[in-house]
């Protein structure tokens, strides 16, 4: 569905892609995970034909991708970063005129719009304006309208960025649904849980490059980091946590306010002994939480930095 | 594709509460203030106003007889009317002054007259306009009576008909249609020419929805299946509608309501105001197309240029685009309020339309060059330049 070659893209001096590579394959959803500046919006950009590239290849539906691909333009739907609607109409007209730029037939419009409206929930609003609208309801309004005329390969652009919870579980569902009928998503965040939640693959970016590529569990299998134990526990010397430290298959140990986090090697029982030396030492023990590795484990590790950072 | 478009520009340009105050409320507010201001200037300068003047008459003033003349005849003006007192000296037409007994001192120095006055006011520039026509008159017949006896003509002494203009009996303005010569429509003229030019606001916003670093909608367009061209025209096209409506409302109202003439010219006036808002709609596009402008400049450089181009027509200092007509023509002549401006002016004053047309043809000029221009840029865009 997508290919991205050896893509180079400058501002400048500042490299923003640097030989960046990607592939999507039909009807997933595609994470590109990666914190801000990190070049996810730049790739899509460039992937769109907005943005002229210093060196590389685009190819969508196996055709180079050009300002003037209308062909390949009308199978695509794009839900960006900023809501971009027109302030002036309502909900309802919104929708239509953005599915008119891609179909022309009034009445299989007509459908297409009520479609969008019952999908985006925002049938009760068809005559608002989206002045009068919550901050959910107006990006729930531009997915709408990004989608109306029935893409086969959609672009998100962090939808959710400032969402109420409940306006985000609504629209990973409505993700997802979009996946079942058989469109192709390119879903942009910097929310580890979201990609978790609804990728299928996820690409970690960093510095405009690929630093990883897969499955969420291909992703966590990269690392050598495995569960991470948090222990409520009053007294922790300095001299018992650095022996924690020393620990074999205990890859890092802190403790602040009465609780001690460590991760472990992945496969390891390094928790067992840790929960066994704090015993032997009289340290009385309270909640012992055990957490598998998160997609943010795996960035720090790769990357050496935290995801929001 | 093209029509939906369109229409919706009309429909987010009618619901766009800035665009309707640049081209509707501003100008049918300033027209209106206008026409309180200087709904009457064409009679008040002129309808028994009275001054007067302490006249130094030494030596200096024997020898110029003529003024003595031109002073003497304005006693009995029709329109205005001056209280000459002669004094000996200047001395006693300072005391004269001092005590307010009169509004000026009129006297000779190396034969050309000289006005003191000792505060501002209407009758001072009355005083100073009379003794400004008389100069002007005594060169012009001077000049155009070479072989004569100095100051003798064929109308009568230079005096004579100095004053005689000044009462508007020798020498008047005239209108080649049955118009009455109007100060006023001057600025009503540039206040169209203004409202046209503001028609630059509808291309900026035309070009926010195009260029996808301009805003999230430009972007949005960008990647849809519509040829940057056909989204160009249509939306263009859609502003100008807007902004022709809109200043055909405030041509109606001023010609209608304001009873600002144009000749009895009212559709020539009408196609005026229709060629020079796509003029200004065109100015605004290309105003706007460097891309890495933000939009709020965008709008400060076309609210700029529409301005000046109003100031050097004539909007805010009376004459000033006669003077720019003489001394800088060619700027006269490319400035588009000036033309817009003028070519009301030429329905107004004559009754032969040639001036009229070639003040189109020159718009005309302008309009094809810009669209040129903006084509080829548009023909060369091809990435949304994020």
């Amino acid at each position: 569905m997508i290919t991205v070659k050896n893509l180079v893209k400058r501002y400048g001096e500042v490299l923003a892609l640097d030989d960046f590579s990607l592939e999507v394959r039909d009807k997933e959803i595609f994470g590109l995970l990666g914190p801000n500046g990190s070049g996810k919006t730049t790739a899509i950009n460039c992937m769109l034909a907005l943005l002229k590239y210093d060196k590389g290849e685009v190819e969508l539906f196996g055709r180079p991708m050009k300002p003037s691909s209308y062909d390949s333009k009308r199978k695509i739907g794009v839900v960006p970063q900023e809501v971009a609607v027109f302030s002036e109409l309502t909900v309802q007209e919104n929708i239509d005129y953005f599915c008119a730029l891609y179909v022309k037939d009034k009445e299989k419009r007509r459908g297409l719009v009520e479609e969008a409206l019952s999908f985006a929930g925002l049938e009760d609003y068809r005559k608002f304006l989206p002045g009068k609208l919550s901050g959910g309801l107006l990006r729930r309004l531009n997915i709408a309208c990004g989608i109306a005329h029935k893409p086969s390969l959609i672009f998100m652009d962090e939808p959710t960025a400032a969402v109420d919870p409940q306006s985000r579980n609504r629209i990973l569902e409505g993700i997802r649904q979009l996946a079942q009928e058989g469109a192709t998503i390119v879903y942009t965040t910097h929310y580890m849980e979201e990609a978790e939640q609804i990728c299928t693959r996820i690409m970690i970016m960093d510095r405009g490059k690929a630093v990883a590529c897969g499955t969420k569990e291909e992703l966590k299998a990269m690392i050598r980091a495995g569960e991470r134990l948090t222990v409520e526990a009053a007294g922790i010397s300095h001299q018992l946590l650095m022996r924690i430290q020393e620990a074999e298959e205990v890859l890092d140990a802190a403790y602040e306010n009465s609780l001690l986090k460590a991760r472990c090697a992945v496969g390891s029982r390094a928790f067992m002994e840790i929960l066994d030396l704090l015993r032997r030492e009289g340290i009385s023990v309270g909640r012992v939480f055990l957490e598998p590795p998160t997609l943010n484990d795996v960035f720090l590790e790769i990357t050496g930095k935290e995801l929001r950072d | 594709m093209f029509g939906i478009i369109y229409r919706k520009r009309i429909r987010c340009s009618l619901k766009t509460p800035s665009l309707m105050i640049w081209t509707l409320v501003f100008p049918l507010g300033l027209a209106t203030l206008f026409y309180l201001a200087f709904g009457d200037l064409d009679h008040k300068n002129t309808s028994g106003f009275s001054v007067s003047a302490a006249v130094v008459a030494d030596e200096a003033f024997e020898e110029e007889p003529f003024l003595g003349e031109m002073l003497n005849s304005l006693q009995e003006g029709e329109e205005i009317s001056l209280t000459a007192a002669y004094t000996d000296t200047m001395q006693e037409a300072q005391e004269l002054l001092r005590e307010g007994e009169v509004h000026g001192i009129i006297s000779l120095r190396e034969g050309s007259p000289v006005l003191t006055v000792k505060e501002s006011g209407m009758e001072q520039t009355a005083l100073k306009s009379i003794l400004d026509q008389y100069q002007q008159q005594r060169m012009l017949l001077q000049e155009g009576t070479a072989g004569a006896a100095a100051g003798e003509t064929a109308g009568g002494t230079v005096g004579e008909i100095a004053g005689g203009n000044a009462r508007g009996t020798w020498v008047r303005e005239v209108t080649l249609t049955e118009e009455p010569p109007s100060e006023q429509v001057t600025y009503f003229y540039a206040l169209l020419a203004m409202s046209c030019l503001y028609g630059g606001l509808q291309g900026v916003v035309t070009v926010s929805y195009l260029q996808a670093n301009m805003s999230p909608l430009g972007m949005r367009r960008s990647i849809a299946p519509v040829k940057p061209f056909t989204a160009l025209m249509a939306d263009l096209l859609g502003g100008y509608t807007v902004q022709a409506a809109g200043i055909l409302v405030v041509f109606a109202y001023m010609t209608l309501v304001l009873q600002v003439g144009v000749g009895g010219r009212m559709l020539l006036g009408a196609l005026t105001c229709l060629v020079g808002s796509l003029l200004g709609v065109l100015m605004g596009t290309l105003i706007s197309l460097p891309a890495r402008w933000k939009e709020g400049m965008k709008i400060g450089i076309t609210i700029s240029v529409s301005m000046v181009c109003c100031f050097l027509a004539g909007m805010m200092v009376y004459g000033l685009n006669y003077e720019i007509k003489q001394r800088a023509p060619l700027l006269d002549l490319l400035n588009p309020a000036a033309r817009i401006a003028d070519s009301f002016r030429c329905l107004y004053y004559y009754s032969d339309t040639s001036a009229f047309w070639g003040n189109m043809g020159v718009l005309g000029v302008m309009i094809a060059v810009l669209l040129g221009i903006l084509l080829a840029v548009e023909r060369r865009r091809g990435y949304g330049r994020i």
